[in-house]
């Protein structure tokens, strides 16, 4: 009976033919940024097609800013879009015979989203940051660090706040070499999550851009960097880079008041992000897991199927009788037991917190290039030092 | 010959005191040295903020430190950004001088745009 109904998926034969949305009945509709895109898609196939209890999951995919906007600003739930909320055009759901991922038309008026997954918190977004937010709840997943790119033929290493402050904020005219190229600054858009946690750490709010090229996709972001290779630069989600990493170069990041370029990795051919994790690089941001909450009982979603979505996602909760963790590390993100920093909104400085339940062993295990010195813990085996946490002495 | 006991005695008291006063002079001395040696150490441990090897040597000699091509970073238990941007790694990491020309900007004053 649970899955009658998606039966109408199976109908679509190709995306030309795709098909209303709203056929798939009991649907969560998911916004995400591009940066967690093949994590919600995995998660919505096991969810969907292997769970025990499947829940149908659509999602398009959109800037941090639009899908932020897509929930907050929906203040009629039940009833037409408010202006600014909802999303529209085409999204993706996987059918039911194990075929590729297909794809749907959301309303012509606009359909309700009930999970918006963005990389930002609300307020760094220019149509939330006027009025504070209520309403929302806001679920706080894995972290997903951003990077300075240039093509793989560039030849410079590193790039200063200060460098980048100009190259943004003047453009070819500040003459900052290697950037002397104003078309070979690119960038997805000023809703993106990569110019909106650089912002703050450049000194140049986002309004004060005077360069950067707008492009439409990830792709054609790594398109634009080989067209120029040695002067383009734009800033991506590592969970994309990573798996290009013979495409582009990743730039060292050098913050104000800091002495030397960092990585988000330990080294340049690690995928650790220790830098990320201790604090040396701050390009990051958390995976934000928006939905609306329920007007009685505020500390509730509104949706108790996006709730679920979202505790998913955010590892709280298993999807078809597995853990998420791996999923998101597998994925690029960095999940929150494997940080030991922390920040209270994109713009404020780091501060250090040591994770509750630390799982940095298990962390390092489990990605290319990681280190191996720390003791195991298997068949519940005591530690001489630290906790046994997932097979691993963990010293939190 | 006889030999005065008392004198004898009394000359090993001279020369008893003699090492006393030798000895306590040294002692003096070596707990002057240790107490300077450790404010030194005290003071260092207290700001936290130690020489590194370069990890990298800038290829053009520019060194963001001061010239002197050492890294200073933070070795205590980090408190603010600060301490963390700059706390000892090992870590890649990256030496280099700025790439913005001093007519533009002379790495001092306020940044133009923000």
């Amino acid at each position: 009976m649970a899955l009658l109904p998606l039966c109408g998926l199976v109908c679509w034969a190709s995306p030309a033919q795709a098909g209303p949305c709203s056929d798939v009945k009991n649907a969560v509709y998911v916004a995400t940024t591009p940066a967690a895109e093949q994590y919600v898609e995995k998660i919505a196939q096991f969810l969907q097609l292997d769970d025990a209890n499947p829940l149908p999951v659509i999602w398009q995919v959109t800037t941090s800013c639009r899908a932020a906007e897509s929930v907050v600003l929906d203040t009629s739930p039940t009833g037409p879009c408010a202006s600014g909320a909802c999303l529209k055009g085409t999204a993706k759901v996987w059918p039911l015979d194990r075929s590729p991922v297909k794809t749907c038309e959301l309303d012509a008026n606009g359909t309700h989203i009930h999970v918006a997954v963005s990389d930002v918190f609300p307020a760094s977004c220019r149509k939330l940051a006027t009025k504070p937010i209520s309403g929302v709840l806001d679920v706080l997943g894995p972290i997903s660090p951003y990077a300075m790119v240039m093509s793989a033929q560039a030849t410079e290493a590193a790039i200063h706040a200060e460098e980048a402050h100009f190259v943004f904020g003047e453009g070819q005219m500040a003459k900052v070499k290697p950037w002397l190229n104003d078309s070979a600054v690119v960038h997805l858009s000023d809703q993106d999550a990569g110019p909106l946690l650089l912002s703050p750490r450049i000194k140049l709010p986002i309004g004060n851009w005077r360069t950067g090229r707008q492009v439409t996709s990830p792709d054609e972001v790594f398109t634009s960097l080989t067209m120029e290779p040695a002067t383009a630069l734009s800033i991506l989600p590592t969970t994309l880079i990573d798996r290009r990493r013979a495409d582009v170069r990743v730039l060292g990041f050098q913050s104000i008041g800091q002495r030397g370029a960092f990585f988000p990795d330990r080294k340049t051919n690690t995928f650790d992000k220790q830098n990320v994790r201790d604090g040396h690089y701050p390009l990051w941001g958390y995976m934000h897991l928006l939905m609306l909450a329920d007007p009685v009982r505020p500390t509730q979603a509104l949706s108790l199927a996006a709730a679920r979505v979202a505790d998913i996602l955010s590892g709280k909760e298993k999807v078809a009788a597995r853990d998420t963790l791996p999923m998101q590390v597998t994925h690029g993100f960095v999940p929150q037991c494997a940080m030991r920093v922390a920040k209270a909104s994109d713009g404020a400085p780091l501060t250090p917190a040591p994770a509750k339940d630390a799982c940095h062993c298990w962390f390092e295990k489990n990605v290319q290039g990681g280190l191996l010195n720390c003791g195991e813990c298997k068949d519940g085996m005591t530690c001489s030092v630290g906790t046994c946490r997932r097979n691993f002495c963990e010293v939190d | 010959m006889q030999v005065d006991h008392r004198s004898v005695q009394g000359g090993e008291s001279k020369a008893s005191a003699t090492d006393l006063r030798s000895s306590l002079r040294l002692a003096i001395l070596a707990a002057g040295l240790l107490f300077v040696t450790s404010q030194m150490t005290c003071a260092e441990v207290a700001n936290f903020w130690g020489e590194d090897t370069p990890q990298q040597k800038p290829s053009d000699g520019g060194d963001t430190d001061g010239g002197d091509g050492m890294w200073r970073c933070f070795m205590g238990t980090p408190s603010k950004e600060e301490e963390l941007l700059n706390r000892c790694t090992e870590a890649e990491r990256i030496d280099r001088p700025s790439a913005i020309p001093p007519a533009k900007w002379d790495g001092k004053s306020p940044l133009p745009y923000q």
